[in-house]
């Protein structure tokens, strides 16, 4: 994962008159120590976490259930907010696609959990056309036309009485496995689509398209000049994000047993991504789940409260728009010098200390 | 600051900028700058791109706040005063790069430029006698306008405020010579008026022939100011270029 | 017969849709802000009248009245004291901080109203209605609403394009830094014209409720409307609004007459349809006021 510069002359001695590259006090590195104890430690805690099953009770399970899926819409929807510079207000679309899908596919006798992969290929094959649609507007126009699709879903399978209209439907109980059982297939299920979502931005951000994107979303017309397939550079996260959010919509539909298309087609799916990445910071891997981790705890802490709860993360959200752009993770970020997962590249001086990217 | 001796005058200067500083982030656009018109002139501001003309014409007129140092108006601080209240006492600029309202017609650009409705000479019939050019193009799109007829609604748009004082950033820049001419042309009529110039010229010898004092700046600093008459062109050019040994001492001695 | 019922019906309904659009696309046309929160407002204003006749005890005449000036109020205030900041924060922020306000706003309604929908009554004038043809009848109240869209949408058109404030609303939002160099304030000027967009989405919010009904969560379906008849109509044209407008609201009430449950999504589609075919929309052009 790194690129030493000259470290086959720093075997060889220098030619007289020239400095070899190994005498140039710099390295160009992708990861540095603190990223790789990171990855290792995040290896590290995804194992843990496969093992609650077998140590805690269901209560703690849903609670990491809850919070795992929030980590998921959160990254993912900062995968389009911050990496390709895309807004949407719509991506509850998907999971109703994702929700669906599985209620479709369980009915057809599919096992539940097999078929969550198939929720998310749905859920993709859906995005294509669509984006076709979408990618015609830009920036606030694009978040509202994606929030019409949504709703157009919605409006949609109300009026389909196979999927149960507007009452809503429920999970065949072709799915007979045990409470206990299904509690914790459902969390792996939910820590699978956490790590798998996790996982996709940090390989797509790091990738060609990763550069592609952030290069769209900086500077469209520069980026266009360079020869960046700009649609393209943009599709691919738009799609991995539906994916992703189908899956997760598929995880909700087991976890809840029932799906009701005002509740998976609701906005505030969108809105609390949305106050998670913003609080969290947008365009950082870390962000989102600072994001998600503040969010859930507020969630407890507030749940007596109703409407205001909600209230409540919206000035939240204003206020930290307006005067901590970079979010929390972003301001201790910049704070500590703190880079946990980078997707850029780190210049460091030989032997020393960090350097500043 | 001058190298030439002062031009003693009377009174009261009309405009005073009075050690400015002013800064773009922590880039220090002007040094120490002070600068004077008293009411009837016409002060030329020249100096090489980068000299900060711009920025001290912006500073005066409010865009830009200094970092120290004072504006004066009629004896007045007026450093305080937002942009747009400036223009109601009567100092108005026409920004570089003209500026022009794309989606309104020439004679509409000219009607927001009374906004300030100020009374005094000027309005779009006398606009119109003065400036033919503009005249003629009272209807069209002010974003279907060649450079020159855009400075010339361009100053004019900035007459509408009936203005005491007129500052123009860049009067000639980009423009072809016979364009230039007819501008000035104008510009006489409007110094005929009472009206005050302060102007951007990148044209030494335009500057010097219409000017009745000048300044030449380099590097955020005012490194030359006198009469036309008073200054050598040599010296004039020596300070436009800094080539001067005495004037690179004075710029390492700060 | 019903058809021809359903398209005047629709014509009508497009007036209210293109009353809603016309503060959204001033705002946009003027200031390139996309007012999120343009629908909760109009709901806002219509929670505003109803307790005043409730609570208050007011006519409703009195009520709608009232209203307006105290929404125009709040409208140059959410413009000057956060619209003008978040216009610094770069491209999204303004859209973003739209959004959660409109979060906000939905729940601070739903707390202090519950989910209860409620009507704004007006007596009788509410359910009289015109006979236009032998066998259509129209309601007055959509009437009035149509001829007011159509008589607000013209009247910013004459303001705008012909009298001085509006040449300098139209200057500002051609340049608005060099507009402060011919005396004018800027910042003023974003004021009265986010002022004037809420008062619309005021009127257009009452005039829902009078008409029909609405609850706190109105706002997100008339914010989708609004913006698809600006859409459908070409961003920049108020009269383009009307047109899609009408076209959102016919195409509505033609696939009512089809079946009932299909009214709403054939709007959306209609919309899905002009993205893909027609995405600049009927009447495109930059802003012409």
């Amino acid at each position: 994962m790194s690129a030493e510069i000259g470290s086959q002359a720093s075997q060889a001695p220098a030619a007289a008159g020239t400095v070899a590259p190994s005498e140039r006090g710099y390295v160009v590195t992708r990861l540095d120590r603190l990223s790789r104890g990171a990855l290792v430690g995040f290896a590290a805690l995804v194992v843990l976490l496969a093992f609650v099953p077998f140590s805690f009770g269901s209560s703690t399970q849903n609670t990491l259930t809850g919070i795992l899926l929030l980590v998921a819409m959160a990254s993912l929807w900062n995968l389009l907010a911050g990496y390709a510079g895309l807004i949407s207000f719509g991506q509850q679309a998907f999971l109703g696609v994702g929700a669906y899908s599985v209620l479709v596919l369980t009915r057809s006798g599919m096992n539940g959990y097999v078929a969550i992969p198939f929720a998310a290929l749905i859920a993709l094959v859906i995005a294509v056309p669509l984006s076709v649609a979408l990618f015609r507007t830009r920036g606030a126009y694009f978040a509202i036309a994606t929030w019409v699709v949504a709703e157009a879903f919605r409006l949609l399978v109300i009026t389909i009485p196979a999927l149960g209209g507007g009452e809503g439907a429920s999970l065949p109980t072709a799915l007979d496995y045990s409470p206990t059982v299904r509690t914790a297939l459902t969390y792996w299920a939910s820590l699978v689509v956490a790590v798998a979502s996790l996982a996709a931005i940090w390989f797509l951000m790091r990738s060609r398209t990763g550069l592609d994107a952030g290069a769209v979303r900086d500077d469209e017309l520069a980026a266009s000049s360079l020869g960046v397939g700009t649609d393209r550079a943009r599709r691919i996260p738009y799609l991995v994000s539906a994916a992703g959010f189908g899956a997760v919509g598929a995880v909700i539909f087991l976890n809840a047993l029932r799906v009701e298309p005002a509740s998976i087609f609701s906005v505030n799916y969108s809105a609390n991504a949305f106050f998670m990445t913003v609080i969290g910071g947008v365009g950082t891997i870390e962000g989102p789940v600072v994001g998600a981790l503040v969010f859930y705890a507020l969630q407890e802490f507030l749940s007596g409260w109703g409407e205001w709860y909600l209230v409540l993360l919206g000035v939240v959200a204003i206020a930290v728009m307006l005067f901590m752009p970079e979010g929390l993770w972003g301001r201790l970020s910049r704070r500590f010098d703190l880079v946990l997962f980078p997707i850029g590249y780190r210049l460091r001086q030989r032997g020393g200390s960090r350097d500043k990217r | 600051m001058s190298d030439a001796p002062r031009t003693p005058t009377q009174g009261t200067p009309l405009l005073e900028g009075d050690s400015l500083d002013v800064y773009y982030g922590p880039l220090r656009a002007l040094h120490d700058v002070s600068l004077e018109v008293h009411a009837g002139e016409t002060v030329a501001l020249i100096g090489a791109n980068g000299a900060g003309k711009s920025t001290l014409l912006q500073t005066l007129a409010g865009a830009k706040a200094p970092g120290t140092g004072r504006v004066r108006w009629d004896g007045e601080d007026i450093t305080a005063l937002s942009d747009y209240r400036r223009v109601a006492l009567g100092l108005s600029l026409t920004p570089e790069g003209r500026r022009l309202f794309k989606s309104l017609t020439v004679e509409e650009n000219l009607q927001v430029g009374a906004h300030p409705d100020r009374s005094g000479d000027w309005s779009i019939e006398r606009v119109y006698e003065t400036f033919p050019l503009v005249a003629k193009l009272r209807r069209r799109r002010a974003d279907a306008l060649s450079g020159g007829e855009q400075q010339a609604v361009a100053i004019s748009r900035s007459l509408m405020s009936n203005p005491r004082l007129l500052m123009i950033d860049e009067v000639s820049l980009g423009l072809a010579p016979v364009i230039v001419e007819q501008l000035y042309d104008s510009l006489r009529t409007v110094i005929a008026q009472g009206t005050s110039l302060l102007l951007v010229e990148q044209d030494l010898e335009l500057a010097m022939e219409v000017c009745t004092r000048l300044y030449c700046m380099l590097e955020g600093r005012i490194v030359l100011s006198g009469r036309p008459g008073d200054v050598t062109r040599d010296e004039v050019v020596a300070a436009y270029f800094g080539t001067s040994k005495a004037l690179q001492e004075k710029v390492a001695a700060e | 017969m019903r058809w021809l019922d359903a398209v005047i019906h629709g014509i009508l309904l497009g007036g209210a849709y293109a009353l809603f659009a016309a503060g959204l696309s001033l705002m946009f046309g003027v200031m390139r802000i996309v007012n999120l929160a343009h629908g909760a407002l109009a709901v806002v204003g219509a929670y505003l009248c109803s307790e005043g006749i409730r609570r208050l005890g007011l006519p409703a005449a009195v009520a709608i009245v009232l209203a307006l000036p105290i929404m125009a109020a709040f409208g140059y205030a959410l413009q000057r004291l956060l619209f003008d900041r978040t216009a610094k924060s770069g491209e999204f922020a303004t859209p973003l901080v739209t959004f959660a306000l409109s979060i906000i706003i939905a729940n601070v309604l739903l707390a202090a109203f519950t989910s209860d929908v409620r009507s704004i009554p007006v007596g009788d004038i509410g359910t009289a209605s015109l006979d236009i043809t032998s066998t259509t009848s129209v309601g007055w109240v959509s009437v009035i609403v149509f001829v007011l869209a159509v008589g607000i949408l013209g009247g910013v058109q004459l303001f705008l394009s012909r009298t001085q404030p509006g040449r300098i609303i139209r200057a500002t939002a051609d340049d608005q830094s060099t507009v402060r160099l011919v005396g004018v304030n800027n910042h003023q000027v974003f004021g009265a014209v986010t002022a004037f967009a809420v008062l619309t989405a005021t009127i257009a919010g009452i005039s829902t409720g009078i008409q029909s009904s609405f609850d706190p969560n109105s706002g997100v379906t008339l914010l989708l409307f609004a913006f698809e008849a600006v859409v459908i109509g070409g961003l920049g044209s108020l009269w383009g609004t009307l047109v899609g407008g009408v076209l959102l609201g016919v195409s509505q009430t033609v696939a009512a007459e089809i079946d009932p449950q299909y009214a709403l999504l054939a709007g959306h589609g209609v919309f899905l349809v002009f993205l893909l075919f027609r995405p600049r929309g009927l009447f495109p052009g930059t802003w012409q006021g």
